[in-house]
């Protein structure tokens, strides 16, 4: 009886202590994630201000565009080349070589040898032109975004690769998709590689309207990123800051990707109609508790372009806010022990409104909430005299213009900040200004001919910070009878009020 | 699809700043300019150019001939006038240094105003007066020590760095030469010793200017002081007697050259004593006694001042009215605010009392004319309006001063009312320089408006003859290009195109799109030798590309080979161009020959061999793209941005235009010809073995055509794709055994899936 009083006490010991293990986190959670990122315009090149907030997020090395590889059906070509500003940044870097669409079209064709050698030669010959003008080169980096079933050929072609990339004393690596995680491939890949950098954002853009998806889905990247521990090699986690316009035809397919035309012209421009403007949830629908950081603008185009075309098309938007990295992040600190840290896709070019500035992500990885908008309104008062000059009225007429500046912080796009002015007195029908709507209003609120109205409701598409905006004159059709008084809403990009 | 924002044409200006092109000013590409804000729908290059131009102040596009304040582009056109500037004192210095001082002297005093050193100049003459204009080892060195004091500042400000070495001032000089009974005077002037120079050299011509200083100095301490209305300063008083009386002493000397600065300075001290109205008379007196613009312009800033802080604010406006135009220089920012700050607080009295003035006087008229168009922003209503308001003004004047009728003259132009500005203009173009100038302008756009081109050729023709100001000279030659242009005279566009320096992409547009091949020869033909290379070898693309193989070859044949090899430029023409490495296509005798072969071998075969032929001649275009037919030079490499970013937006272009960049799109990019080489196999020889091939192939071409750059992929992007994805899936439905079949049916489905580049 004691014995088998024995083997059950020692059978529940075991099972608790069983228990005890699965139930305990395999690992600690990555308190202090090394951060990174890509660097892909072009020239490379950091100012004071850039290397102070990289260097205020530890950022220890980037990964910066060296090249772009294509193919003219044989072999292996580099096109955009990166240029390099003087002085050469400090940080050592690994330069990243993408593959367009046409190079992962032949992937298949290719002779291994010839094109792993076509690209080692022009890999080195990159690197070498880097460190002429003083950059330290740390590694290459491949990002070829091939379909799965070609994984085996890609991790030969690494293999004949790597060789002359160790004989440099660099490191290889290679950008992944998601959804080779898990494959034979992409372990075959990993072992021939130093560390793999899988990427977990536009795992699908919709084809179809009805299809369009945000750029980061945090859902999948909680699913996948444990498999990334299945790796041979360590690995990077590639997160989003960024996001991008699509441009849908009228039967809503693809049409193209919108470069050049930033959220807050399309809102202003005459083509362009507001549908709608939401934080979105990861399948690109109004959030309600479940925002992933971006929100979502969809544009009607209510004119055709220039060439006649385009009428009726949709253009939609995901905007990206520090929020998407924050959320980011955090997964990528729970990843397993392999994980290395994680690499930011991308930093800001210029005022790319589609990119998070760095200065917001620095306050993201020191832990610090985003900067609400802190939007200020001033009314300035003269006289419009020519017209009384020039025989049009009898006296001079007032006119008001408005000057709102938003010292810190980003409004949402789509109304961003909402203005009512109560004038007392009827206005001239034109307003000028970066707005993107104007209502208005008689005494009761009701919607009226400007003439009749005492009151204005003006829309601003979105104040970005710094950013100042001047509103009209504002010409009165009479003085008014009490000084205008002034009213305003600034929205978060989550869609909450600021003020 | 083509919905673009203007903030697109940032690429083209850094396509074109890398290019070493600061500001894209071309016609045909002016679009960038709507970035700045400026590019009315309905630009109009007739339109007449003003002289001086506030930023974002009007309705008026960026004139390149127009000198900027406070842009945030360093526009050519002032860099060029500094230069020139700057240019010019280094000349009159160099002629100094000879001896040759009459000469030195009448290129100082020819500097434009706003860049003439009117001290500085008025120094040398009275030096050289002094020395009886002779040589002398102690001139030649107080010349060269006060050019460097005098000069080096403006000229470094000028960017003189790009011309020269700066003078350096060493102060020894000027001490040594104080012992000279001519030349001490001026080098105690020149180390600001006014004291020594009116005590030890009272009847020197140096002396007036000396007693202005010490004044000037004296009443130092108090400018700082902020204005009261009718108070006097709070400060003690003994600088403004000191002044006073060096002033006194200064118009006790009768007529000096320094008269109506003394009174404008008494002016200032009666003001800080609190005499608003003695001020006032002083500053009458200063106006009356002025033997400059500029001095004109002082007194009436200074009345200007006394009537704003009285709060007398159409009194300001019409002060500021009379500011002579000539004098506005750097200080027209100040004189414009000033006039809108004036008008946004006129009270409706005060705004009659200025209607009345205006009506009274045609020179204030004209002013404020001037003023309401080249400085405010206006409607079409309030232009029409304001055109109304002035014919009103003079409704029966037959003795009209010649700037109102000019000024009347553009309001009746910018209205659209062409007869009307043709005979108001045609009325000033006999009066003096300036505004006979700017109404031969005005004539000679409304003889284009109005269809009468070979007269409006010939008044732009004489306006240039009469040599206009810059700003005038340089819109009147583009806008005889334009007109040119338009009547097709290629080669006389052309040549002013290329004379005004600017257009280059208007040169480029001519050359290799609208004119004929014989005129852009004509035109090669009256270049300098040195400078015919770029463009023998553009004329030799255009025949390549059209199958003139004979004439291709005699053009190529005049560049020599070095060159031919670099797109005609030189070496260091061809570095100041690319930013990057381009490969060059090669010797483009070779790709003439290889073409003449190729194009002979399909017309002397039929059958298959004809389709063979064909397949050869589209496979070697398509094998040796891109750059084949590229007159890089001629673009200065920046072809593919100016159509992609700017000559859709540009309101200039006409159908006609757009028409012709088509042709020329469809002609310059060598996969659209291997297209057209493979599209003719299925449609000659339908039973050939090689129409497999050929879909396959024009698929390829036509993918790659409707990704080629942002002006494929804008016009044809997806019709192209969308043929691409057509004749795959005939090779692979028609063809299944054919050994391409597999590719195209995996291709056809990638394309069809395929967005573009972008993706």
């Amino acid at each position: 009886m004691n014995r088998k009083r024995a083997i059950l006490a020692g059978l529940l010991i075991a099972a608790a202590a069983v228990a005890f293990l699965l139930a305990k986190p395999r690992h600690e959670p990555h308190q202090n994630l090394p951060i990174s990122f890509w660097y892909f315009h072009s020239p490379y090149r950091l100012t004071a201000q850039e290397s102070n907030q990289l260097k205020e997020m530890n950022v220890k090395l980037l990964f910066v565009r060296g090249g772009t590889f294509t193919t003219d059906g044989k072999s292996a070509l580099l096109r955009l080349p990166q240029e390099y500003g003087s002085p050469a940044p400090a940080l050592p870097v690994h330069l990243t070589f993408p593959f367009d669409g046409g190079f992962v079209r032949h992937l298949e064709e290719f002779d291994e040898k010839q094109v792993a050698r076509q690209i080692q030669v022009r890999l080195l010959e990159r690197v070498r032109l880097a460190e002429e003008v003083g950059i330290k080169v740390a590694g290459v980096q491949l990002d070829l975004d091939c379909p799965t079933r070609l994984l085996l050929k890609y991790a030969r072609i690494a293999a004949l690769i790597r060789p002359s990339i160790r004989e440099k004393g660099l490191e290889l690596s290679a950008t992944g998709l998601t959804s080779w995680l898990g494959t034979e491939g992409v372990r075959a890949l990993s072992r021939e590689l130093d560390f793999l950098v899988p990427q977990f954002y536009e795992g699908q853009t919709g084809m179809k309207l009805s299809e369009f998806r945000p750029i980061f889905d945090p859902e999948e990247m909680r699913r996948q990123l444990p498999k990334a521990e299945g790796l041979a090699c360590p690995y990077w986690v590639g997160i989003p800051a960024y996001g991008h316009a699509l441009l849908y035809d009228q039967r809503g397919q693809l049409s193209q990707m919108l470069r050049n035309l930033p959220p807050s012209e399309a809102l202003r421009h005459p083509s362009f109609r507001l549908l709608e403007s939401y934080p979105a949830n990861r399948l690109g629908k109004p959030a309600q508790e479940d925002w992933i950081g971006e929100q979502v603008l969809q544009l009607s185009a209510i004119r055709p372009a220039k060439d006649g075309r385009g009428l009726g098309s949709t253009l939609v938007y995901s905007i990206p806010t520090p929020e998407v990295v924050r959320q980011a992040l955090q997964l990528a600190r729970d990843a397993g022990p392999g994980c290395l840290g994680a690499i930011v896709y991308r930093v800001q070019d210029e005022d790319d409104e589609l990119v998070v500035p760095l200065s917001e992500l620095a306050r993201v990885v020191a832990g610090k909430p985003p900067i609400s908008p802190q939007v200020t309104i001033t009314q300035q008062w003269q006289q419009a005299s020519f017209d009384a000059i020039e025989g049009k009225s009898k006296s001079p007429v007032p006119e008001v213009t408005l000057h709102v500046v938003n010292e810190a912080g980003w409004t949402r796009y789509g109304s961003g900040v909402v203005i009512d002015l109560d004038l007392g007195a009827g206005v001239e029908a034109a307003i000028s200004g970066p707005i993107q709507r104007v209502e208005f209003l008689d005494r009761n609120d009701e919607v009226c001919v400007p003439h009749r109205s005492e009151k204005l409701r003006i829309a601003l598409p979105v104040l970005k910070p710094k950013e100042t905006v001047e509103i009209g004159p504002i010409r009165l059709l009479k003085p008014p009878v009490r000084h205008a008084k002034i009213s305003y809403r600034t929205y978060r990009p989550d869609g909450g009020v600021a003020r | 699809m083509n919905f673009k924002p203007v903030a697109c044409c940032v690429g083209l200006f850094a396509a074109m700043g890398g290019a070493h092109i600061i500001m894209p000013n071309d016609v045909h590409f002016h679009s960038p300019d709507a970035y700045v804000g400026q590019t009315p729908k309905d630009l109009d290059f007739g339109r007449l150019p003003q002289a001086e131009m506030l930023p974002g102040s009007n309705n008026e596009p960026w004139r390149l001939g127009s000198t900027s304040h406070d842009y945030a582009f360093p526009f050519p056109d002032k860099l060029s006038r500094e230069e020139q500037a700057a240019r010019t004192f280094l000349t009159a210095r160099k002629l100094e240094g000879q001896g040759r001082f009459r000469a030195a002297l009448r290129l100082y005093q020819s500097v434009d105003q706003p860049y003439r050193l009117l001290s500085f100049v008025r120094d040398r003459e009275e030096v050289f007066r002094a020395m009886h204009w002779r040589r002398s080892p102690q001139l030649m060195a107080y010349l060269e020590a006060t050019f460097a004091l005098n000069c080096r500042p403006t000229l470094a400000e000028w960017r003189y760095e790009s011309i020269g070495t700066p003078p350096v001032f060493h102060s020894d000089t000027l001490t040594r030469l104080l012992s000279n009974p001519r030349l001490g005077p001026h080098a105690a002037y020149a180390r600001g010793d006014f004291r020594r120079v009116i005590e030890r050299w009272p009847r020197s011509p140096r002396a007036p200017a000396a007693l202005l200083m010490l004044a000037r100095e004296s009443l130092e301490p108090l400018s700082q002081e902020a204005p009261r209305p009718g108070n006097p300063t709070t400060r003690p008083l003994a600088p403004l007697e000191v002044a006073e009386g060096y002033l006194r002493r200064l118009l006790a000397r009768g007529n000096t050259p320094y008269r109506s600065a003394a009174l404008g300075l008494l002016g200032r001290c009666a003001y800080l004593r609190g005499d608003v109205k003695g001020a006032t008379a002083l500053y009458f007196k200063q106006i009356r006694a002025a033997g400059y613009p500029s001095q004109v312009a002082s007194g009436y800033r200074s009345l200007g001042f006394l009537a704003r802080i009285n709060r007398e604010y159409d009194r300001e406006i019409l002060f500021r009215l009379r500011e002579p135009e000539s004098a506005a220089g750097f200080h027209l920012r100040e004189q414009i605010w000033g006039l809108d700050r004036a008008f946004s607080r006129l009270t409706a009295s005060q705004a009659t009392k200025v209607q009345k003035r205006l009506r009274q006087d045609a020179r204030l008229l004209a002013a404020y004319i001037t003023y309401r168009v080249e400085n405010t922003r206006m409607t079409k209503a309030q232009q029409r309006n304001l055109l109304d308001f002035a014919s009103s003004s003079v409704d029966g004047g037959t003795r009209l001063p010649s700037d109102l009728l000019v000024r009347l003259a553009q309001l009746q132009y910018n209205n659209g009312k062409y007869r009307d500005s043709l005979c108001l203009a045609g009325r000033a173009t006999t009066a003096g320089s300036l505004t006979g100038q700017r109404a031969q302008y005005i004539r000679a756009s409304s003889l284009w408006r109005l269809g009468r081109s070979t007269s409006a050729i010939r008044a732009y023709e004489s306006l240039l003859a009469s040599a206009p100001p810059f700003f005038l000279a340089h819109s009147a030659r583009e806008q005889l290009a334009i007109v040119q242009e338009r009547v097709g005279d290629f080669a006389g566009a052309l040549k002013n195109y290329y004379r005004l320096r600017t257009n280059q992409l208007d040169v480029a547009f001519l050359c290799d799109v609208s004119a004929s091949p014989s005129q852009v020869r004509g035109f090669v033909l009256t270049l300098p030798r040195s400078e015919r290379g770029v463009y023998w070898y553009a004329l030799g693309m255009r025949y390549l590309r059209i199958g003139q193989y004979r004439a291709a070859r005699g053009a190529f044949l005049a560049v020599p080979k070095k060159d031919r090899l670099r797109f005609g430029m030189g070496a260091s023409d061809l570095r100041d161009v690319s930013r990057t490495a381009i490969k060059s296509p090669g010797d483009p005798l070779h790709t003439t020959h290889k073409l003449a072969a190729l194009d002979a071998r399909i017309g002397r075969t039929s059958g298959q061999a004809h389709a063979q032929a064909l397949y050869d001649k589209g496979a070697y275009l398509y094998a040796h793209r891109n750059l084949l037919f590229y007159s890089f030079g001629l673009w200065r490499g920046v072809r593919s941005e100016a159509y992609s970013y700017a000559f859709d937006d540009t309101p200039f272009n006409t159908k006609s235009d757009f028409r012709k960049a088509d042709v020329a799109m469809w002609e310059h990019e060598c996969v659209s010809q291997a297209l057209r080489c493979f599209r003719r196999i299925p449609v000659k020889h339908p039973k050939s073995s090689l129409v497999p091939s050929a879909l396959y192939s024009s698929a390829l071409c036509a993918q790659r055509l409707g990704d080629f750059n942002g002006w494929w992929r804008d016009h044809y992007g997806a019709e192209l794709r969308r043929k691409a994805v057509v004749w795959l899936n005939r090779v692979h439905q028609r063809y299944p055994l054919h050994p391409l079949a597999t590719a195209a049916r995996k291709y056809a489905t990638e394309f069809a899936e395929d967005p573009g580049s972008d993706f």
